[in-house]
């Protein structure tokens, strides 16, 4: 078994560009561009609280089913890829959803979701939400 | 060349230790944003050749790379609305599909949609 120890890992020939080879051996890809930039866990309901969370500096209650969340690191871009999903009701069954709020402006560093529930505007007990994308 | 190093686990100062696999495994292989419709298009991505415009609220996104099997981690979430992936998966591509929340037959297109694959690369 080999370590290494270290707090930053750098390319070589290109900063930003680490290869890793495929699970199959087949192909390589480019590290950074694999990793999730920020995730978030976070609860609607009441004041809004995030339970946990990676480059997320903090959120913001927009309104019911509504949270801006900003990155504590901006992407390069506001073309980024923001994935979610909502938890709520007791049963099995509930209709919940997540999206991306589509009258909101989306920034390099600011980004909205909004949650419903049987397809009203709802406080999700739990949400959850990746990015990927380029950071600056 | 500019080097290659083969290790089994990565170890910073503060922040922990994680084996290697993970950092593999655990990557995602292709992540999009891209509007469907008109235009249907990629805004950004990684590990994505193409995007093909395959009906009202369809999308067919080509893996740059192909994947091992077809059984891979597909999610995503759209703007203001639903998403879901379509039952037919192929190695070398998926097909979004974004409807209005309110029923699953109304595919609708939209200027948001955003997909993450995570699995094994071939």
């Amino acid at each position: 078994m080999s370590e290494i120890l270290v707090n930053t890992l750098t390319g070589k020939t290109t900063a930003g560009d680490i290869t890793v080879t495929s699970e199959g051996g087949a192909a390589t890809m480019q590290l950074q561009q694999g990793l999730a930039k920020s995730w978030c866990k976070w609860t609607m309901l009441s004041t809004q609280t995030v339970n946990d969370s990676f480059n997320i500096a903090s959120i913001q209650d927009n309104g019911t089913g509504r949270t801006e969340l900003s990155a504590t690191n901006s992407m390069s871009t506001a073309d980024y890829a923001i994935v979610g999903m909502s938890r709520d009701g007791g049963g099995y069954n509930d209709d919940a959803n997540c999206a991306i709020c589509e009258d909101f402006t989306i920034t390099s560093s600011v980004f909205e979701i909004f949650c419903t529930h049987a397809a009203a505007a709802n406080d999700a007990s739990s949400a959850f939400v990746v990015t990927h994308g380029d950071l600056a | 060349m500019a080097g290659k190093i083969i290790a089994d686990t990565l170890e910073h100062s503060t922040a922990g230790s994680i084996a290697t696999n993970y950092v593999v495994n655990g990557s995602a292989k292709a992540w999009a944003e891209h509007s469907s419709g008109s235009p249907s298009a990629i805004k950004n991505s990684f590990g994505i050749s193409s995007l093909t415009d395959s009906g009202v609220g369809y999308s067919t996104l080509n893996l740059q790379n192909a994947m091992s099997s077809i059984d891979y981690s597909a999610t995503g979430t759209s703007g203001t609305s639903a998403c879901a992936f379509t039952t037919s998966p192929s190695t070398s591509y998926y097909e979004y599909y974004s409807y209005n929340r309110t029923s699953l037959a109304n595919a609708i297109d939209l200027g948001n949609n955003n997909s993450v694959v995570h699995g094994d690369l071939a």
